[in-house]
C-alpha cells in the first residue's frame, strides 16, 4: 500500500518531468515556461492532502533543483513547492470542489510561488532575477497553469481514487 | 491538524531545505558537486528519453506551423516555373521571328520597298495542287490584290486575294505562276514558271543565245507601277541550265531563296521603289558575276562566286551597295 503510493507518486513526477522539460520547454511558447511540476505537486495536494503534497514537493522540488538546466540554490524549489502544496491542501474543503475553483486556486497559486521565487532568489543575492519582467511571467504562468490545471488534478485525482483509494483525500 | 509522525517529517524536510539552500550558497564544490552531478545524469537519461519521445510531437508543430507557407511557396514556385519556362519557350520563338523581321528589314531597306510585315497563318492544302499561303493582314493594313510577297530570303509569292483581315498568297512555285526574272549582273530577262516542286522553278529565257552560268542569281524584272512584281526583289540561283546556246528556248532550272516549306515571317511590298534598285537587294558583290552578253562563255575569276557569296545572303550585316545608298 505505501509503496504503491510511492510507484504512483515516482509516475505522476516522471510523466510531468518530461513533458515540462522535453515538450513545453521546447514548444517556445512567450512568457515563463508552464510550470507542469509544480501543478502536479499542485494536483497530489489536493488529492492526498497537505502532508503528502509536501512530501511530495519537497521531493519534486529537490530534484528539480538538481537537475540540468537548473542553476537555482538548491532547497529553494523544495520550499516553495511545499508551501504551495501545504496552503493548497488546506485552501479548500474536498467537498466543495469544483473544476473553476480548481483552476483559479492552481493558477494563483502558480503566479504567487513565481513572485516568492523571485522575492527568494533577490533576497538570496542571485543575480538572474530581472524585476521588470515579473509581471508578465507572472501572468503568463498563471494562464498556462490555468490551461493545465484540468488536465492535471483532475486525471491526478482520478488516478489517486482508483489505485490508492484508502489514502486519497 | 497534522498527525504526530507527519508534522515531523515535514519539520525535517524544511529544515533539510534550508540546510540545502545555505550549504548551496556558501559556494565552491560542497557536499553538492557529487550529488548533483548523479542526480543531473540520471534525470539528463531522462530528458534525453522524454527528447526521443516528444520530438515527432514537436516536429509536428514545427510541420503544422509551416504547412501553411510551404504550400504558398510551392504554389509559388509553380507559378514562376511555369512562367520562366514559358519564357524560355517564348523567347526561342521570338528570336526566330526577331531574325526573320531583322532579314526582312534588311531586305526591305536594300531595295527600298515600304513592306508591311505579316504572320503566315495558314497554308492551303496541297491536295488541290495549288501553292497558297495565308497571312494575317488583310484591307485594313493596306493591303491591295497583286502585291508582291517576299521574306528574308527573296521572293515568296504575291496576294491573290484580300478580305478584311486575311490574305491569300500565292507562291512563286505555284504551276500557275509566271515571273518576269532578269538575270543578276545582266540585263537578260527570262519568264520564271513554277512547277509545283518547291525546289525548283523554270526560267526560260527570252535571248536564246545569253550565257547562264550555274549559281548566278535572278532578280525580279518589275511589272507595271510594281504590281503584281516590285523590281529587284531576289528570286532564286541557277541550279542547272538545259539546251545549248542558239537553241529556240533555253531553259534553267532555279532554285528559289526562299523555303516554302518554312514559311513564317513574311512582308507584302505595298509600295515599290521609285527606281529599280537592280541587284542591289542581292548581299552578294554583284561586280564579282561576270556580266556575259556574248555567245562566247566567259570563264569567272574565281571559279564558282555567285554560289559562294549568295551562301551567305544570311550574314547579318550585308556590305550595302553604292546603288542602295
Amino acid at each position: 500500500m505505501w509503496l504503491r503510493q510511492v510507484f504512483v507518486l515516482v509516475v505522476i513526477f516522471l510523466i510531468s518531468f518530461l513533458t515540462q522539460n522535453s515538450f513545453l520547454g521546447r514548444l517556445g511558447l512567450p512568457g515563463s515556461t508552464p510550470d507542469l511540476i509544480l501543478v502536479s505537486v499542485i494536483a497530489v495536494a489536493l488529492a492526498y492532502g497537505s502532508a503528502m503534497g509536501m512530501i511530495y514537493g519537497f521531493a519534486a522540488g529537490i530534484l528539480v533543483d538538481l537537475a540540468p538546466s537548473t542553476e537555482g540554490v538548491i532547497g529553494v524549489n523544495a520550499l516553495l513547492f511545499m508551501a504551495a502544496a501545504f496552503f493548497v491542501g488546506r485552501a479548500l474543503d474536498p467537498r466543495d470542489r469544483t473544476v473553476p475553483l480548481l483552476i483559479g486556486l492552481t493558477s494563483g497559486t502558480v503566479g504567487a510561488v513565481i513572485l516568492a521565487r523571485g522575492v527568494i532568489d533577490s533576497v538570496l543575492g542571485q543575480p538572474t532575477v530581472v524585476w521588470a519582467n515579473m509581471a508578465g511571467l507572472i501572468l503568463s504562468g498563471a494562464i498556462y497553469a490555468a490551461f493545465l490545471a484540468p488536465l492535471v488534478v483532475v486525471p491526478v485525482g482520478w488516478v489517486v481514487q482508483k489505485f490508492t483509494p484508502e489514502v486519497a483525500v | 491538524m497534522f498527525q504526530r509522525r507527519a508534522r515531523v517529517v515535514i519539520a525535517v524536510l524544511i529544515v533539510v531545505s534550508l540546510t540545502f539552500a545555505i550549504l548551496d550558497l556558501r559556494g565552491g564544490k560542497g557536499p553538492f558537486a557529487t550529488f548533483r552531478s548523479v542526480v543531473g545524469t540520471a534525470l539528463g537519461g531522462v530528458e534525453r528519453a522524454g527528447a526521443t519521445i516528444f520530438s515527432p510531437i514537436l516536429a509536428i508543430g514545427d510541420w503544422w506551423g509551416t504547412w501553411g507557407d510551404q504550400r504558398d511557396q510551392i504554389n509559388t514556385l509553380q507559378a514562376e516555373n511555369q512562367a520562366l519556362s514559358d519564357l524560355v519557350r517564348r523567347s526561342a520563338q521570338d528570336r526566330a521571328r526577331a531574325d526573320a523581321l531583322d532579314g526582312l528589314l534588311r531586305v526591305a531597306g536594300a531595295g527600298r520597298y515600304r513592306i508591311t510585315p505579316a504572320e503566315v497563318i495558314a497554308v492551303g492544302p496541297e491536295q488541290e495542287f495549288s501553292w497558297t499561303i495565308t497571312i494575317d493582314i488583310g484591307t485594313q493594313d493596306g493591303i491591295e490584290r497583286d502585291m508582291s510577297v517576299i521574306n528574308a530570303d527573296g521572293l515568296v509569292g504575291r496576294v491573290s486575294a484580300v478580305h478584311r483581315t486575311t490574305s491569300t498568297v500565292v507562291l512563286i512555285v505555284d504551276p500557275s505562276m509566271s515571273v518576269g526574272a532578269r538575270i543578276a549582273g545582266s540585263d537578260e530577262v527570262g519568264i520564271l514558271s513554277g512547277t509545283g516542286d518547291q525546289n525548283s522553278l523554270e526560267f526560260q529565257m527570252l535571248n536564246p543565245l545569253a550565257n547562264v552560268d550555274i549559281g548566278t542569281a535572278l532578280v525580279t524584272f518589275g511589272s507595271k507601277n510594281g504590281k503584281p512584281y516590285a523590281p529587284g526583289i531576289p528570286i532564286g540561283e541557277v541550279t542547272e541550265v538545259r539546251g545549248t546556246a542558239g537553241q529556240l528556248t533555253r531553259v534553267a532550272a532555279i532554285k528559289p531563296f526562299a523555303r516554302m516549306s518554312a514559311l513564317s515571317i513574311v512582308g507584302v511590298v505595298v509600295r515599290p521603289p521609285r527606281t529599280d534598285p537592280r541587284d542591289s537587294v542581292l548581299p552578294a558583290q554583284p561586280q564579282e558575276i561576270t556580266p556575259s552578253l556574248s555567245a562566247t562563255p566567259v570563264p569567272s575569276t574565281t571559279g564558282n562566286p555567285s554560289a559562294t557569296s549568295l551562301g551567305s545572303w544570311s550574314n547579318p550585316l550585308p556590305k550595302p551597295s553604292p546603288k542602295a545608298s
